[in-house]
């Protein structure tokens, strides 16, 4: 008995070494330590810098909490989150209604109207809102203050919500659209035969039948609008409006910078997200409805009669706010010679030239950013699938122990705020003897840990569509591991892997929360230019670049969309 | 080559799957393993191929020691020289059938000129010459079973291992390949494991047969002697449609055991000992043993465990008919009759007298935990052996 679990314990050790071992480490490195890191400078007096020693534990850190300001940026975090998943849901919602479920003419249209946001960057969102209806100067205030009605001001709570449920609203609007796909039309059906009115049958079957797909999307929505911060920092800096993401870059900008009140506040998102988590997974277990696994064959659509062209129109002026007019006023910003305009009739008139976005296009720091950006994502997007790709193989596809915990970890980052794992990184990457602080592997790096959520679960989904057969197949036919892995997954697999790469690699240009903390003048990115250029005033130049890094985003995601297109056919 | 398995046992979990089983196949026979669904075939065979580790036991191929739980043995799946076909033939969608076939024959490092020749020869061997180029996604699923036949066949292995290979497809063609597989595996002499749930394939294709259930062996033997003479219950139920019932021993005599009847049936009266009074036991009989006739047709005294019953279903399956009689008390009985010319055929609602001959009853003593296994929900408390 003694020789045999000698024997096992032999064979596991080995099989450990190659699959376990590096895995956690690696996994240690980039989402343990730096949730670590932050848990531990919320709680002592001094930062973990390089020779500081261990500091003094204390409940300080979260005094700032007690304080007026302190509370109202709770408060306002509370209420933008709230706010913003409100209103997305009504936009994503309806759009969504509209688009699976109704009559309404122009669909493709419709559905275009929903995801096409996705693609827009809140930060160039928001950039382009404050061009639109700024308090005076904002072009919708001319138009309004022209036609004597009142203005708007986009610097207040209010234009918080707004813009936030503008971009985050395709977030509810996909989830709810591709449950609403699937619900049999028989069940609705029964309702109107057993007397139901139309009306009474979206709100009383349809709904609720795809509740899980809606709560699960507000509640990713109230998560991903609380820990938003480019939002925030853009449209409440000039109000003084507050929030937890926009105190934290203060205290860190602040001199000298209060670290360890930015890490309690850090650690106060980080339980929020917890939170929210936790009751989507309870909410979740409870209710699981088979039906909405349904085929989906026939689809009855509602007819809308003469609410059509009321819900087209609604679903113009959608498309209309979030994307069309932001992308006319950077163009008018970019493009009109003179760029101070003062009055609605003066909107389209006047000269117009390439000249500053050709000459931002030669701009050395545009350049630099741009490539830096295409590198670190591109980075990004190889070193995250092949790490992806490994966590989900040993999960699924051996029976080492420790497997779960593997996946556990690497969904860790759901709940954390990107600036958390933004200030994680900082004091990792300070402390530990690896030159990397400063560079751009960095952000490449937390950008892996970043999507990872995604990332492994996309790559699971599709070594789960895979029969276990075809590698065994190959095993039994004579190939080792690695090349049964090589020669059958990886080849079968490439659709997924190519999709997981492009996400990455999309996700990784936009981000600019995480990368805050971890730029260096030398591994500037786009988001980071545009950023900083808002910061120091240079507006036209913010908006001029947000239209360029917009159309590079669009080139990208349809070049990545046409490979992956051709890779589905060969 | 001969394959030993020496008191295997594999868990999954907490769950023992294969409990201390032991197998021998001599070189070039083919033994089929029967068995419901759950019984621990596949991951028997899979524990061959290397594909799950078992917790003890030993597994031989020739003189080769693949796996021994005493001293650490374990040879991964790669280094066995085994061929399996799967269930879902797992023919690999990226490359075409030539490259499908022409993968075992890469690994094992065989030069280029003579891997051509030998797929070549593998395609022809299941019928499929020519078929090199093909996209393997393009084929029917009998296709794909001869591909993967061919890619097992192509390396000459020690042992052939074959998991439900035909039970993906429809009923004719799986009557054809199950004589061509069987004709293939003897004119190779190749050692082969097939695992199959269907009992006709047990019988057509079987040197040896071996029915399992809840990772153990029940019974085995030739496949027509384990037919003719069921060793339990469970094999009479389960290999061969039966009519089966639990009952009592009610009287033994010095040669015979007399034995509770069914519906309108007082009593069987059965040669041989089948333990004392009140021994619980089950009767079965195959539904082509039962004789069928007119009342008053012959003279009710000649007949054995005769009893008047009422057609309640008859059913035309081509060359013969299926019965269901009702023989009272509640009590149906399932019954084959043949349907040529010349021969009765009885109409729903027709009186009939139904003949049940002692020589064609099974009568096997049951356990106390055995009598409710015929409901499969209640499976897990079985003890028999």
């Amino acid at each position: 008995m003694k020789t045999l679990l000698d024997a096992r314990s032999r064979r596991h050790g080995i099989s450990y070494l190659l699959g376990m071992g590096p895995l956690l480490v690696i996994l240690a490195l980039l989402i343990v330590l730096p949730l670590g890191m932050l848990l531990y400078a919320s709680f002592v007096d001094s930062p973990p810098n390089p020779g500081a020693g261990l500091g003094k534990l204390t409940w300080e850190n979260f005094n700032f909490l007690s304080t007026s300001a302190g509370r109202d940026s709770v408060k306002n975090s509370l209420i933008i989150g709230v706010g913003a998943t409100a209103l997305a849901t009504i936009f994503g919602g309806s759009l969504a209604w509209l688009a699976a479920r109704s009559d309404v003419p122009l669909r493709p249209f419709v559905y275009l109207a929903g995801v096409l946001p996705l693609f827009v960057d809140s930060l160039v969102g928001t950039l382009a809102w404050t061009v639109l209806a700024a308090p005076t100067s904002g072009f919708i205030n001319l138009i309004l203050a022209a036609s004597g009605m009142p203005t708007l001001n986009i610097y207040s709570v209010g234009g918080i919500v707004f813009v936030l449920a503008l971009y985050y609203a395709p977030f509810i609007f996909l989830l709810v659209h591709s449950a609403l796909v699937l619900v049999d039309s028989q069940l609705e059906e029964a309702a109107l035969v057993a007397g139901a009115s139309p009306f009474r049958v979206v709100t009383a079957i349809t709904f609720p039948v795809v509740a899980p797909a809606l709560i699960g999307g507000m509640l990713l929505c109230l998560m991903l609008t609380m820990e938003n911060f480019p939002v925030p920092m853009i449209l409440g800096t000039p109000a003084r409006v507050n929030s937890l993401p926009t105190t934290i870059f203060q205290f860190m900008s602040s001199s000298p910078a209060r670290a360890n009140e930015a890490a309690a506040l850090g650690l106060i998102l980080t339980l929020f997200m917890l939170l929210l988590l936790f009751g989507h997974t309870r909410f979740i277990q409870r209710r699981d409805y088979a039906t909405v696994t349904g085929k989906g064959l026939r689809v009855r659509r509602t007819r809308l009669a003469g609410w059509r062209w009321v819900a087209l129109s609604f679903s113009v002026l959608y498309m209309l706010v979030s994307v069309v007019l932001p992308f006319a006023a950077l163009g008018v910003v970019s493009m009109r010679v003179d760029r101070y305009i003062s009055s609605a009739s003066e909107l389209l008139g006047g000269d117009w030239s390439l000249v500053r976005v050709s000459a931002m296009v030669a701009d050395p720091d545009f350049r630099k950013a741009a490539y830096n950006s295409l590198v670190a994502a591109l980075v990004a997007a190889v070193l995250g699938a092949t790490l992806y790709f490994w966590i989900s193989y040993v999960r699924y596809r051996s029976s080492l122990r420790g497997r779960k915990l593997l996946e556990q970890i690497s969904m860790l980052p759901v709940a954390m705020p990107a600036m958390v794992l933004g200030l994680g990184y900082l004091w990792t990457w300070t402390l530990l003897p690896l030159p990397l602080y400063g560079t751009l592997m960095i952000l490449s790096l937390a950008f892996v840990s970043r999507f990872a959520p995604q990332g492994v679960r996309s790559v699971s989904a599709s070594i789960n569509q895979i029969s276990p057969d075809l590698e065994d197949a190959a095993r039994v036919g004579g190939a080792g591991r690695l090349r049964s892995v090589l020669e059958i997954i990886v080849p079968l697999m490439r659709t997924g892997l190519g999709a997981t790469m492009l996400m990455v690699f999309i996700l990784s240009i936009r981000e600019l929360s995480v990368a805050i903390f971890l730029y260096s003048p030398d591994s500037f990115v786009l988001s980071i230019l545009v950023f900083t250029k808002w910061v120091g005033g240079s507006f036209a130049d913010a908006a001029t670049i947000s239209l360029l890094y917009s159309l590079f985003l669009l080139l990208i995601t349809l070049a990545g969309r046409r490979w992956l297109e051709g890779a589905e056919r060969a | 080559m001969k394959l030993e398995i020496e008191h295997l046992r594999l868990a999954y979990g907490d769950v023992e799957v294969v409990k201390d089983l032991s197998i021998f196949v001599k070189d070039g026979d083919l033994l089929v393993l029967l068995g419901p669904s759950g019984c621990g075939k596949t991951s028997t065979i899979r524990a061959v191929a290397g594909l799950e580790e078992p917790k003890s036991g030993r597994i031989v191929v020739g003189d080769k020691v693949l796996f021994d739980g005493a001293i650490g043995v374990n040879i991964p799946p790669n280094k066995r020289d085994m061929s399996m076909v799967f269930q879902s033939y797992a023919i690999w969608p990226h490359m075409t059938v030539g490259q499908n076939v022409e993968f075992p024959l890469r690994m094992a490092r065989v030069r280029r000129e003579e891997r051509a020749e030998r797929v070549d020869a593998a395609l022809q061997l299941v019928g499929l010459g020519g078929f090199q180029k093909r996209r393997s996604i393009a084929l029917s699923g009998g296709q794909m079973q001869r591909v993967a036949l061919a890619r097992a066949l192509v390396v000459e292995p020690s042992v052939l291992l074959l998991d439900e290979p035909l039970s993906n497809l429809d009923a004719k063609l799986r009557d054809e390949l199950r004589f061509e597989l069987r004709e293939l595996q003897q004119r190779l002499g190749v050692t082969t494991v097939y695992v199959t749930h269907d009992q006709d394939e047990a019988l057509a294709l079987g040197d040896e047969l071996v029915i399992m259930n809840h990772g153990e062996i029940i019974q085995r033997g030739r496949p027509d002697d384990v037919y003719r003479r069921p060793g339990s219950a469970f094999v009479a139920r389960f290999f061969g449609t039966v009519n089966q019932w639990q009952s009592k021993v009610a009287a033994v005599t010095d040669e015979h055991t007399i034995i509770n009847g069914v519906g309108s049936l007082e009593q069987f009266v059965v040669a041989g000992n089948y333990g004392t009074v009140g021994t619980n036991v089950s009767v079965s009989i195959r539904p082509q043993h039962i004789r069928l006739s007119r009342p008053g047709e012959c003279d009710a005294e000649l007949l054995e465990h005769a009893v008047i019953g009422s057609v309640v279903l008859a059913r035309l399956l081509g060359t013969r008919i299926r019965y269901r009689i009702n023989i009272g008390a509640g009590t149906t009985i399932d019954v084959i009759g043949g349907a040529e010319s010349g021969q009765h055929f009885f109409d729903v609602g027709d009186p009939v007298v139904v003949e049940l001959p002692g020589d064609s009853l099974f009568v096997h003593p049951i356990a106390a935990t055995d009598v409710s296994t015929s409901e499969p929900s209640s499976t897990s408390t079985r003890s028999d052996r």
